[in-house]
């Protein structure tokens, strides 16, 4: 059936996670369905022990049939805590594992409003189904359902077969009694199946109104670093207007969604409501004819009574599996995929990178790059200047692979950096964007994020950046953990931020430091020793660096200049201020205040 | 205990002050009514079965009447089913309204109360409040109310028919489950007290998550490897999670099963009485199934005890971040005419002890332009906030005109101050409204097109949507773009005064020489006020304070402070030196 082969890909999740328990689930869920049976059963038999005034037989069974009952509620008791501890671990593995296969996309997807709006949703999918622990609650309450149904249809069954031949009138009702029941039941499947295809089409809406609620949570409400902007420049109308316009169309969705479960629940009792009543005549009949003893009367509504509950949790249950499925179908996707690791050539050494003759086209369609022909040799400072918008940061994000060429190549010493293997020509690279993040772990993890620790490099580029001074002002020093959640509350400033970044980008110990506008924060004594260490280091440390300082290209071996994605002027500086205007001009609007 | 019915009848009473009280009144007791009803027909049912096939009657007759009892029963109890989805109508939408007030009071909260950890917690404690569905929260305790009155009544018609048989096994039935309430209530107790621990962790979790989905951090994530890193913390996290589910479970396990051993035990008790003492088979099959039902009525009134008792927390959540709001109210009142002068008198401000501004004075005038330079980290965006008012002082006093900041109508005075920090941002609307701030309706159109022009975006249409994941056909601008866009927001304002916080920091040469020459031209009557590095900028500055670890340690103007000895000198020359001099 549709359900079941979609359960089967979350289950083999699970699987992976904890072998066993898929299997502990199903046993527990097994009994559950069928201790109710015990004592119905049970009960039925004392019934009719009674009828006979058989007095020891009554407390005999009356005896083996509670003992059987708690044996089984203790069964049920063990297994149930060991799920309950260990569907929390397994959830929040697979959240986990799905949070880092986040981490390891490829960055040109990363950028892809597709890639983020999926990620949003397996988010609040999250949020509105509960996880993967509510799924295993659902799973059980289906399985623990089914066998409910199953016995108790068995038993019902029974008591309309039992007597089938005794006489024709009696052959005849009990064909008569299924056959009404069937169809009757059948007629509801029907109903009901619409409803479930209602069901999931309006679940589907309602996630997609959920996320854009989410967004004005996340976004902004929950910025709270913006929330100041906000407030000063009385942005709160706009905000509310867009967000009240959202949230009353979604409740009308949400109005939609519960009037259509309680809906199923009508034609629940509906299909409950139908047997019973033929039932219970038939019952009637086969008690006069004396087919049937006192005790089956217990059999039958016991019996009932569990159908139409187990129904009901049936249904919910299900209709809850199937939403699951669906949400998770990206996470499946995710989670499911096959590693493949296609075979890349090493990086030994690195000498030149080689663009030749690239383009690069947003996916908007916007031309970055047009054309780009260039030869880095790993050495001394090169810097990247022109206006905004002229192709400066895409020119380094090809450098570094993260972005593929339109056209074109990107080579290191002859070869496609597409072939080679992406950790090792990473690894050539310190790279500090304008963009850096500074993230909410210690002031060490966010500079050495995932290589060993090495003190004595630590300490250099500490001072190298001068952040000594202000570190050894704080109670934990390099421990400190940054950000609102921690005890410390520590807030680096924009300056202090940089340096963070600064430090991390040298970390990495590559052989060529790429900084992109690496002195837009800091103060002017700071932004001046940033370029002379840069200047100072140049042998140790080739650096290439974007900046809109004119004053700082002036250092440079080699200046490049760009203008709407093509590369319009290359060569010293010196060279650059006789052959080319409009450096000449950049740096006038500058240079000029300091005559 | 009084903790809980304290926060249940806080809740319950909102609900009642928001709907039609007849309406759902009338509803209630439908619901009541038909549930009961059924649930009685179906348990008298086998007791009518056995006295009617024992007596003389037509076997049709029977069979027809009793097949038609049972038709009604499952009639009534359909009906029971559409009265239940209107209440959850109305609980959904009493729950729903709290949405968008959640968003609208988080912007009324002072600033330290945002940026602090408590703030945050209440922020998203009073989220999950309401964020989360009928299954937790709000929606949770009413419709879970409505459960349990509607159980509880069933039970009572059951034991009124058990009782009406057999009063004994009632009694001893009735006591066994009261002793199970009492462990119920134990375990309740342990999860209001043991909540909060898990919500912290929760709370850590989710601001991770959130860091991960931000675009920008997607780089530095990848670069340098972070992955391990945010697992490690993860993995942390998950530990926590699984020790505190551990604890749980095995106080909540230990109440279940001594509660299902109670249960059974009454109920042996119960049947066993009966068979002692010779009842009527009929009082006993009516016995056997009312218990039955009685049991799935008590484990169904256990479970809305519990899931009330785990949700009431809630209400506590919210009730803090609501108040939060309502404090704010009491700002202050005053307005002023015209702001002719800010003054700073020995103003000291202090964050958890350490102090960030130190004696600072200083005073600004309209028509005059203040710049304020100084190393990283001096204190130049706090001493903003202070002048904004997102900020109290700790000492000192803040005047405007000659009335202290903290006595006027923060709203008034925030419509009469345009500010753009760093780290503002353009939201997911048209770009005429980023730049008015306004609804479309308010928005003058005009203004709009000329402050766009004015920041050299004169070919950005004003219709276009800025762009974010969630909407493909927005555009997304660069760097400078942005900044540029912030500015032609200041443009608009028509502010009496006017600061900027590092205004170009993004911007090329020349546009940042586009930026200066506007500003000198358009802010011509207001008090002006410029943090930057450049010190190109503060070139025709009147007034420049030079900030070094929280205090002003010179003020002049350039020509006067770039002959003296002193900070501004240093930080003059070392921009000058990039351009001239050599290393």
């Amino acid at each position: 059936m549709h359900v079941k082969l979609r359960i089967i890909p979350t289950l083999k999740l699970l699987a992976q996670e904890n072998r066993y328990i898929v299997g502990v689930a199903v046993c527990v869920s097994l009994i559950n369905g069928i201790l109710p049976f015990v004592i119905i059963l049970g009960n039925s038999e004392i019934l009719n022990s009674l009828m006979q005034a058989s007095y020891q037989q009554v407390w005999q069974q009356l005896g083996l049939t509670y003992a059987i009952y708690i044996l089984g509620q203790v069964a049920v008791n063990v297994g149930q805590r060991y799920l309950d501890v260990q569907m929390v671990n397994v959830d929040e593995r697979l959240k986990l594992r799905l949070r880092r296969s986040w981490m390891m996309v490829d960055f040109e997807q990363l950028e892809t409003d597709d890639f983020f709006a999926q990620m949003n949703q397996s988010e609040t999918s999250f949020r509105y189904s509960g996880g993967f622990a509510v799924f295993m609650q659902q799973l059980n309450q289906t399985i623990q359902s089914v066998t409910s149904l199953s016995v108790g249809i068995g038993v019902t069954v029974t008591l309309i077969v039992l007597g089938i031949n005794q006489s024709k009138l009696m052959a005849l009702l009990s064909i008569a009694s299924l056959g009404l029941i069937l169809f009757g039941e059948w007629l509801g499947l029907i109903w009901y199946r619409r409803l479930t295809v209602q069901n999931l089409k309006i679940f589907r809406i309602l996630m997609k109104q959920e996320r854009v609620l989410n967004y004005f949570l996340l976004e902004v409400i929950n910025r709270y670093e913006i929330i100041k902007s906000i407030k000063l420049n009385q942005f709160t109308t706009v905000i509310m207007k867009h967000y009240r316009e959202q949230w009353a169309t979604s409740q009308k969705t949400n109005e939609a969604y519960i009037g259509n479960q309680f809906q199923s629940r009508v034609v629940t009792t509906v299909m409950t409501g139908l047997p019973i009543s033929v039932l219970v005549a038939l019952l009637i009949v086969k008690i006069r004819l004396k087919i049937l003893k006192i005790g089956s009367l217990n059999n039958l509504f016991g019996s009932l009574v569990q159908v139409a509950a187990s129904s009901t949790a049936l249904v919910t249950a299900y209709q809850n599996l199937e939403r699951f499925e669906q949400q998770t179908e990206f996470i499946h996707h995710q989670l499911l995929k096959p590693n493949v690791l296609k075979k890349k050539q090493r990086v030994t050494a690195g000498r030149v990178i080689t663009f030749e003759n690239v383009s690069f086209r947003y996916a908007s369609g916007k031309l970055a790059l047009n054309h780009v022909n260039l030869v880095l040799p790993i050495q001394g400072t090169t810097a990247i200047i022109g206006e905004n918008g002229s192709g400066k940061t895409t020119l380094v994000k090809l450098l570094l692979g993260l972005y593929h060429p339109t056209s074109g190549r990107v080579t290191l010493d002859g070869v496609d950096i597409q072939a080679l293997n992406r950790e090792d020509y990473l690894k050539l690279f310190s790279p500090v964007f304008q963009d850096y993040a500074v993230f909410d772990f210690s002031l060490k993890e966010n500079m050495i994020a995932n290589h060993v620790e090495d003190p004595a490099m630590l300490d250099t580029l500490l001072r190298r950046w001068q952040l000594r001074p202000w570190i050894q002002k704080l109670p934990k020093q390099l421990e400190t953990i940054v950000g609102s959640y921690s005890s410390e509350n520590f807030q680096p400033s924009g300056g202090q931020k940089q340096q963070i970044a600064l430090v991390r980008g040298g970390y990495q110990a590559g052989k060529l430091a790429l900084l992109d506008e690496p002195t837009a924060s800091l103060d002017p004594l700071k932004e001046l020793t940033t370029f002379q260490n840069i200047k100072r280091f140049s042998l140790q440390q080739p650096t290439i660096f974007i900046t809109h300082r004119l004053g700082a290209a002036k250092i440079a071996d080699r200046v490049l200049l760009m203008k709407s994605g093509q590369l319009i002027a290359d060569g010293t500086p010196e060279e650059l201020k006789q052959v080319s205007p409009e450096f000449r001009t950049l740096w006038a609007a500058q240079a000029r205040i300091y005559r | 205990m009084m903790e809980t019915f304290r926060n249940w009848k806080s809740v319950f009473r909102l609900f009642v002050m928001t709907i039609k009280k007849l309406v759902v009144f009338g509803l209630w007791l439908g619901d009541i009514g038909c549930s009961t009803l059924f649930l009685t027909l179906f348990t008298l049912l086998p007791a009518i079965i056995i006295r009617l096939t024992t007596s003389s009657l037509s076997t049709w007759i029977i069979a027809i009447f009793i097949g038609g009892m049972a038709a009604v029963a499952y009639g009534l109890a359909g009906l029971d089913t559409q009265i239940q989805s209107h209440l959850a109508k109305k609980t959904f939408l009493f729950r729903y309204q709290y949405l968008p007030k959640f968003a609208q009071d988080i912007f009324q909260w002072p600033q330290e109360t945002l940026d602090s950890v408590e703030g945050k917690t209440l922020i998203d404690q009073g989220y999950e409040a309401i964020y989360n569905g009928g299954n937790t929260g709000l929606e949770a305790i009413l419709n879970r109310t409505f459960d349990f009155s509607r159980n509880l009544v069933q039970g009572m018609a059951l034991l009124f028919i058990m009782g009406w048989a057999n009063i004994g096994s009632v009694i001893w039935l009735l006591g066994l489950n009261a002793l199970a309430l009492l462990l119920q209530r134990w375990r309740n107790n342990w999860f209001i007290k043991h909540k909060p621990e898990r919500n912290r962790i929760n709370t850590q979790v989710s601001n991770l998550v959130r860091t991960l989905m931000q675009r920008q951090n997607g780089k530095d994530i990848r670069l340098f490897h972070f992955d391990s890193v945010f697992t490690k913390y993860f993995q942390r996290f998950i530990r926590q999670l699984v020790d505190w589910q551990r604890k749980y479970v095995r106080i909540s396990a230990n109440v279940n099963g001594i509660q299902v051993m109670l249960n059974t035990l009454g109920i042996v008790g119960a049947l066993g009485w009966l068979i002692f003492t010779k009842s009527n088979v009929d009082v006993i099959i009516t016995f056997m199934v009312a218990i039955q039902a009685f049991n799935g009525r008590l484990i169904a009134l256990f479970q809305d005890l519990t899931e009330i008792g785990r949700n009431q927390v809630y209400v506590a959540d919210l009730e803090k971040f609501l108040a939060v709001a309502d404090q704010q109210k009491h700002s202050g009142k005053k307005q002023v005419a015209a702001i002719e002068r800010i003054t700073f008198d020995r103003v000291s401000y202090s964050v958890n002890e350490t102090e960030v501004i130190h004696d600072v004075s200083f005073s600004i005038g309209k028509g005059e332009t203040v710049a304020i330079v100084g190393e990283n980290g001096a204190g130049k965006t706090t001493l903003i906030k202070l002048m904004c008012g997102l900020y109290q002082p700790t000492q000192g006093e803040i005047r405007v005109n000659n009335q202290p900041l903290r006595e006027l109508d923060m709203a008034d005075y925030w419509r009469r101050v345009a500010v753009e920090f760093q780290d503002d941002i353009l939201l997911h609307v048209t770009v005429s409204e980023n730049v008015s701030g306004k609804p479309l309706a308010s928005t003058d159109s005009k203004r709009v097109v000329w402050a766009l022009r004015q920041s050299g975006l004169a070919n950005l249409s004003p219709d276009t949507i800025i762009g974010n994941e969630l909407d493909p056909k927005g555009i997304s601008l660069s760097g400078g773009q942005q900044q540029s866009l912030l500015f032609a927001r200041v443009l608009y304002r028509k502010a009496e005064i006017v600061i900027f916080d590092e205004p170009t920091a993004a911007l090329d040469p020349l546009a940042e020489q586009n930026f200066y020459d506007k500003f000198m031209a358009t802010f011509n009557n207001q008090l002006n006020v410029l943090i930057s590095h450049r010190l190109g900028s503060t070139l025709r500055a009147n007034q420049i304070l030079v900030m070094q670890a929280g205090r002003i340690v010179q003020q002049g103007n350039h020509q006067m402070l770039v002959k003296q000895k002193g900070l501004y000198q240093k930080l003059w020359l070392a921009q000058k030196q990039l351009y001239q001099g050599k290393e």
